[in-house]
């Protein structure tokens, strides 16, 4: 699914069987480009009040996310971009060259 | 984080679940072994770990990414995996032969899934719970409400009370002791989500919604220890059971030559 979001893990060790280039990324340089970080612990208490609190298809949803979140120790980044002015169909290549600039090889 | 999207969370790979289950996976579509399902896709994908009715969007989209004239295909590269039908013959020769890889070659060629599967649920044993889950949520899919699967859900409730016997040798990747501990608790507590799954999955199937949302009888449950969540898990498979059997008593499916039955009995 196509989504703002990107996926990062706090564990070298829990996305290793992606068996790829790692990469890394400092937190504090996407926050100060006014982009959202959620850590791993702030991200998996947000999972754990919805599992509590929700019902149905949000709480199986949820409890997904949790899964999967615990097992990678998974944090969050929420991408801001303002996308108005870029074509749909060139959308996936400017948010590559916009992302990159965050992340550098291990 | 785990990729979703792949062969080792495939419905049509009954032997796998992420990282544990057989080394090698076999799929029932494409009648193949999957040799790198940790990396490896199709058209077909239909994932485990969410009931189908919440996960149709998700495999709609990936569907469109992967045409069905590929085959299966590695998810990032989208080069061809090479196809290797399964032998046993092969297997017992080359000292690689897997129980549970047989077991899913027998279902695949076998005339009566229907009395495979009876015979197949309830066990101690993790790789079997995720292979007969997986067996019963395609088989119950395949068959729609043409057929009222009613016994053969009843039984994967009643397996849910089961208690599983999880080994180190049962995770299909090298894991330390340690890593062993953490992730145990994870995957029993996993094998416990698929087989309500595939029990919701029945009930969007007869759109009943008490079966349907059985989730939220355990509450959150998920976020206690193993013990704690087992526990409520025992606690709710009475009330499933009356929802299923009520649901077939209203439908009149259920044991409708009871008595014949009986006296058999």
């Amino acid at each position: 699914m196509k989504t703002p979001y990107t996926s990062v893990s706090e564990v070298q060790n829990s996305i290793n069987h992606f068996s790829g280039i790692l990469y890394k990324t400092e937190p504090n340089q996407i926050i100060n480009d006014k982009h959202k970080f959620k850590a791993h612990s702030e991200l998996m208490n947000e999972l754990r009040s919805i599992i509590l609190t929700s019902s149905k298809k949000e709480r199986i949803y949820a409890q997904r996310a949790f899964m999967l979140a615990n097992r990678a120790k998974e944090a969050l980044i929420e991408w801001e971009f303002i996308l108005d002015t870029v074509k749909k169909k060139d959308r996936i290549k400017w948010c590559y060259n916009h992302i990159q600039k965050y992340f550098q090889r291990v | 984080m785990r990729n979703p999207y792949t062969c080792d969370n495939c419905i049509y790979n009954p032997s796998q679940y992420f990282d544990i289950g057989s080394k090698v996976g076999y799929c029932l579509k494409c009648s193949l072994l999957l040799k790198s399902s940790s990396h490896t896709t199709c058209h077909f994908f239909k994932r485990k770990d969410l009931p189908l009715f919440l996960s149709q969007e998700g495999h709609k989209e990936h569907a469109g990414d992967y045409p069905e004239s590929k085959g299966i295909v590695f998810y990032y590269s989208k080069h061809p995996e090479q196809e290797i039908k399964y032998s046993e013959c092969h297997a017992w020769l080359t000292n690689t032969f897997d129980p549970y890889l047989h077991e899913v070659a027998i279902y695949h060629r076998s005339e009566k899934k229907w009395v495979y599967l009876q015979a197949f649920l309830s066990s101690r044993n993790p790789i079997k719970h995720i292979i007969s889950s997986s067996f019963i949520r395609r088989y119950i899919q395949q068959c729609g409400k043409k057929n009222d699967n009613y016994r053969l859900v009843l039984s994967m409730a009643n397996d849910l009370k089961e208690k599983i016997s999880m080994q180190l040798e049962d995770f299909r990747i090298e894991i330390t002791y340690e890593e062993f501990g953490e992730l145990k608790e994870d995957y029993l507590k996993e094998i416990i989500l698929l087989k309500i799954y595939g029990i919701q999955e029945y009930g969007s199937i007869l759109e009943d919604d008490k079966i349907m949302w059985i989730s939220d009888e355990l509450n959150g449950a998920l976020l206690y220890s193993w013990k704690e969540f087992f526990s409520y898990v025992q606690q709710i498979v009475p009330v499933v059971q009356n929802y299923i059997i009520s649901s077939a008593k209203q439908r009149g499916t259920f044991f409708p030559d009871s008595d014949s039955f009986e006296e058999m009995g």
